[in-house]
């Protein structure tokens, strides 16, 4: 056994300290300084009014400085022969009870001593004193050295309860309100907020409903009464304001709101609510990633299926189609030779059977779940690859068939072209045949004037007036209405058209045939 | 439910760095009270078995040890059938600069290294003695049978 005797000493000693907030009292408190000079360890350790093991520990310390018995830093330390450090009350207690066999010897080493402790050293006392502790009266936050807190706490904390010095009255009075040689609670109650109000003017209720820090003001959502400093943060939830903290964890003692802040400090619980909460932190957090693990796999089962889809959708149309199209026959050769074995080989891999079963099981293994993470990643990698290669040829093909488009439409703007040029030379044809009628039609029609005004005797003097007129005569033969008048018309129109080179006009000249024939003529 | 400091740190300690293979947690409804269960150590009769303990802090404690017993059946000389622990930390030589992590160390390590010449289960210890291999064996299947559930 003595092996490992040693590790577990070692272990021991090597025990760190953690901090928690204070307990309200320990078992290991039961020590007067009377008997302090014992067993030739001269040492004078002065009563203590305040339980120092007690406190709330604030800041970390160096864990050399925690007394392996009592587990927080050394209070009146003493040194053995062996070099080892305990308070000196905790190796009282240690000896008192110990048989006489162990009261020799030292607790953590075992070495047998011959001599009593000895007084440790003055740097060891001062950084043991030097640790920061909260002061242990109620309401009080002050925060000070070990070494400084029993004078706070019992000569000048404003929030000590101090006896009322009136010997009949039994009630305390903190410091603060504290008169000396007179009872204040006759004439004045006192708030546990600490503000004394004088009774019988109404003032109390004022306080406790408007001024009174711990009772203060009421909630208009939820109704309840939050203290004034605690207001401006609150929260409308009635059940969070005065549980404990290790509710949840166990804790099931009913007490007050008032009392809260004693049961606070008095519940185990509600000191390892911290730790418990710590951890079902951690597990909340496995719990996440554990999701986000499921998720990832969700996307990449997507991303695979997608994958799938466009080998079977986009691949496989363009193997099949290959014998239709002579053009893109050797590109689609190569395509047929790059790709066809491995979008059969993806196929394969597409849904090997472990994977269907893996990725929608909730087994929160999470091992296997990293592999098959891996595994998926690999493959979603290798084949993003292939759908790449594969885009790579779609958009050559796109590229050759964009650029045959481009030689088609070239020729057939070309055609478009010799077409346009024939229908020019045709359309500049029929204008100037058109012309020649026209000049022909009104030589004739000049002739048949004239050889109308040479059979009434008239002079040829009438030149002049003959283009005058002529439009005029026209229009008289038109207005006469009838369907011969009308041909002539429409006869002269295909020329009104080609001048104006307005085809629109058409509807509109036969629709105001009437009285708009003048206006086609202008 | 007034608790010592040093009770409240060690716990609070237990559950913040646990020691690997070794789990206490407080009872709910009293903080002195402990199950515990230990991971049989490996290359022992014992591995693969998660032995169940109790482990209760006496009102004096640190001053007097703690008291624990297994409550999982286990073959071994220095564990009777009570579960009783022959452990001469847990006895004689405890001393208040031990603590319930250390304690449960030595009681893992004592299923790594049984020791039938301070027995406490007499039968177990003479067979350990006359047979190791048949002892050792009958261990193991025990730790089978009541250790691996
Ligand atoms: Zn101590
Ligand atoms: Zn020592
Ligand atoms: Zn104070
Ligand atoms: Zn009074
Ligand atoms: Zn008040
Ligand atoms: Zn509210
Ligand atoms: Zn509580």
């Amino acid at each position: 056994m003595q092996p490992h005797f040693d590790a577990l000493f070692a272990e021991s000693v090597r025990s760190s300290p953690s901090l928690s907030p204070s307990s309200s009292s320990s078992s290991l408190s039961t020590h007067g300084a009377t008997q302090a000079a014992t067993q030739g360890g001269n040492y004078d350790e002065p009563p203590s009014k305040i339980d120092l093991r007690a406190l709330d520990y604030v800041t970390d310390y160096d864990s050399h400085l925690m007394c392996p018995i009592c587990h927080v830093p050394f209070l009146h330390p003493v040194v053995l022969e062996c070099d080892h450090t305990f308070c000196n009350s905790c190796l009282k207690e240690y000896r008192e009870g110990a048989s006489s066999g162990a009261r020799s010897r030292c607790p953590t080493c075992r070495a047998v001593l011959s001599s009593g402790p000895r007084k440790a050293s003055r740097l060891i006392v001062n950084m043991c004193n030097e640790t920061k502790v909260r002061c242990p009266n109620d309401d009080c936050q002050e925060v000070l050295p070990r070494g400084c807190v029993e004078h706070h706490a019992t000569k000048e904390c404003p929030h000590e309860r101090l006896r009322c010095p009136d010997p009949k009255c039994d009630k305390l009075v903190k410091r603060r309100n504290h008169v000396p040689a007179q009872c204040i609670h006759i004439s004045h109650i006192e708030c546990d907020c600490g503000a004394v109000i004088e009774l019988g003017k109404g003032e109390w209720l004022r306080h406790k409903d408007e001024d009174c820090p711990n009772t203060g003001v009421k909630c208009e959502e939820c109704g309840q009464r939050i203290s004034a400093s605690d207001y401006p943060g609150h929260i409308c939830n009635p059940d969070d304001d005065h549980s404990c903290p290790g509710k949840q964890y166990g804790c099931t003692d009913d007490f007050s709101p008032e009392d809260s802040e004693a049961h606070l400090k008095s519940c185990p619980l509600a000191r390892l609510a911290p730790h418990l909460q710590k951890q079902s932190q951690l597990l909340q957090s496995l719990q996440e990633q554990l999701i986000m693990v499921k998720v990832r796999n969700e996307v990449l089962e997507n991303g695979f299926e997608k994958i799938h889809d466009v080998l079977n959708d986009r691949v496989l149309p363009y193997v099949s189609h290959s014998d239709h199209s002579p053009a893109e026959a050797s590109d689609i050769e190569e395509i047929e030779r790059d790709h066809i074995p491995s979008a059969l080989s993806q196929r394969d891999l597409l849904m090997p059977a472990h994977l269907g079963d893996l990725t929608p099981s909730a087994d929160p293994d999470s091992l296997s779940i990293s592999q098959t993470q891996q595994h998926l990643l690999a493959l979603h990698e290798s084949l993003r690859g292939n759908v790449s290669n594969i885009e790579n040829n779609i958009s050559t093909l796109t590229n050759t068939i964009s650029d045959l488009d481009a030689r088609t439409s070239m020729q057939i703007m070309n055609e478009t072209l010799r077409i346009k040029e024939d229908l020019a030379h045709t359309s500049a044809a029929l204008f100037s045949t058109r012309a020649q009628v026209q000049w022909l039609m009104n030589r004739e029609r000049v002739g048949q004037q004239q050889q109308a005004m040479g059979i009434r005797g008239r002079a040829p003097s009438a030149q002049p007036p003959v283009s005058n007129q002529a439009p005029s005569a026209r229009s008289s033969v038109s207005e006469g209405g009838d369907s011969s008048g009308q041909g002539q018309s429409l006869e002269g129109q295909p020329s009104a058209s080609i001048l104006g080179s307005s085809p629109s006009f058409r509807p509109q000249i036969r629709r105001q045939s009437g009285g708009s024939q003048e206006r086609v003529k202008l | 439910m007034a608790l010592p400091k040093r009770i409240i740190k060690e716990t609070e300690r237990l559950m913040a760095e646990p020691v690997p293979g070794i789990s206490a947690v407080p009872h709910e409804d009293n903080l002195r009270y402990f199950d515990v269960s230990i991971h049989g150590p490996s290359q022992s009769p014992y591995e693969g078995g998660i032995f169940k303990l109790e482990l209760f802090l006496p009102e004096d404690y640190p001053m007097t040890p703690p008291k624990i017993r297994f409550l999982t059946k286990i073959y071994h000389p220095n564990i009777d059938k009570l579960g009783r622990i022959c452990l001469d930390v847990l006895k004689s030589n405890w001393s208040p600069a031990l603590q319930i992590r250390t304690i449960l160390l030595s009681i893992q390590a004592l299923l790594g290294a049984p020791n039938p010449d301070d027995p406490l289960a007499n039968d177990v210890a003479q067979r350990w003695k006359e047979d190791q291999e048949a002892a050792i064996q009958t261990a193991r299947e025990w730790t089978k049978t009541h250790a691996m559930t």
